[in-house]
């Protein structure tokens, strides 16, 4: 493999089709199991909330990744989301074997507070949709300068 | 990814929000961050006796419904959430202690604005700890015992 092929292979790797497949089949069935346990419960909203913070914050952090680096990353995007959303649904879990709530767990993305939101899941719909609507067009901007870099340059 | 695929992911995403996650029902608290949000508080402290119930001594879960629950299903409910000692009190519109536990507590108006379907828990010190409205409690007993366990 060629210095330029190994540099291309590593600036790109974060948006290796296969990968990202293979990222959002284990996003979505994890995600499906996780709305049940909310659903029996009667507590689907707060699945759609921890879900939409973990969202809006895997959209920051790759936004600011690509500023930073000047490349996609991290190598795993989608999974960086379910792990976000674990992260965020942490006092939950601790709930279950016997903690209640305290101010405290908003250190997990904000898990008290992210409620109180003026107009709940609605609200943070929106604002996941701007945070990932602003990330596509940052990648896309980015990878049309690459392009067009790479055919000034006369490379692949 | 290109943007297609981004953008019908998170129309995927909004259908979900949109089509599963319910708005609050008619016994539902029209707050839903303030349902169930498994925060203890530092309410009021009762009276050791409201409208001839006597409280103090344990922990004690006041349920409230708009009738008295039966079956199998209540049962098993009652007897998880005093498997750990804490006592049980039901509070229908019929109990003469209804309406005054609600003002005292005070119980949140469902967005039905009838009677409240959910529970409060008071703790050995008759101090108000937790209140919810809950028309589903008898799916959340777990919910109950973490509670009435961090109050005891």
């Amino acid at each position: 493999m060629s210095t330029s092929r190994a540099s291309w292979t590593t600036t790109y790797r974060a948006l290796h089709p296969r990968s990202l497949a293979i990222q959002l089949t284990i996003l979505v069935i994890a995600e499906v199991l996780l709305f049940q346990t909310y659903s029996v419960h009667d507590a689907r909203f707060h699945w759609a909330t921890h879900f939409l913070v973990a969202v809006i914050a895997a959209a920051v952090v790759l936004t600011v990744l690509l500023r930073i680096r000047g490349a996609p990353g991290p190598r795993f995007p989608l999974l960086l989301v379910l792990g976000l959303h674990l992260f965020a649904m942490a006092p939950d879990l601790v709930f279950r074997v016997g903690a209640p709530h305290a101010a405290w767990m908003d250190i997990f993305l904000g898990h008290v507070s992210v409620h109180y939101l003026p107009g709940g899941d609605t609200t943070w719909l929106v604002v996941a949709a701007i945070a990932v609507g602003a990330y596509v067009v940052l990648l896309t901007r980015w990878l049309r300068a690459r392009a067009r870099g790479a055919a000034a340059a006369g490379v692949e | 990814m290109p943007a297609g695929v981004v953008a019908a992911l998170m129309v995927a995403l909004i259908a979900v929000v949109v089509l599963l996650v319910r708005p609050p029902g008619p016994l539902d608290d029209p707050r839903p961050a303030l349902q169930r949000d498994g925060l203890l508080r530092e309410g009021p402290v009762l009276e050791e006796d409201v409208a001839g119930l006597q409280l103090g001594d344990r922990a004690v879960i006041l349920l409230f419904d708009r009738e008295q629950p039966g079956g199998s299903e209540w049962e098993q409910w009652r007897t998880d959430v005093t498997a750990e000692g804490a006592d049980l009190i039901v509070l229908t519109p019929g109990v003469s202690a209804h309406g005054e536990l609600i003002d005292v507590i005070p119980m949140p108006v469902p967005v039905d604005g009838g009677p409240p379907v959910g529970y409060a828990v008071i703790d050995q010190d008759r101090q108000v700890r937790y209140v919810t409205l809950d028309p589903q409690y008898l799916l959340n007993a777990f919910e109950v015992n973490v509670i009435t366990g961090a109050v005891s």
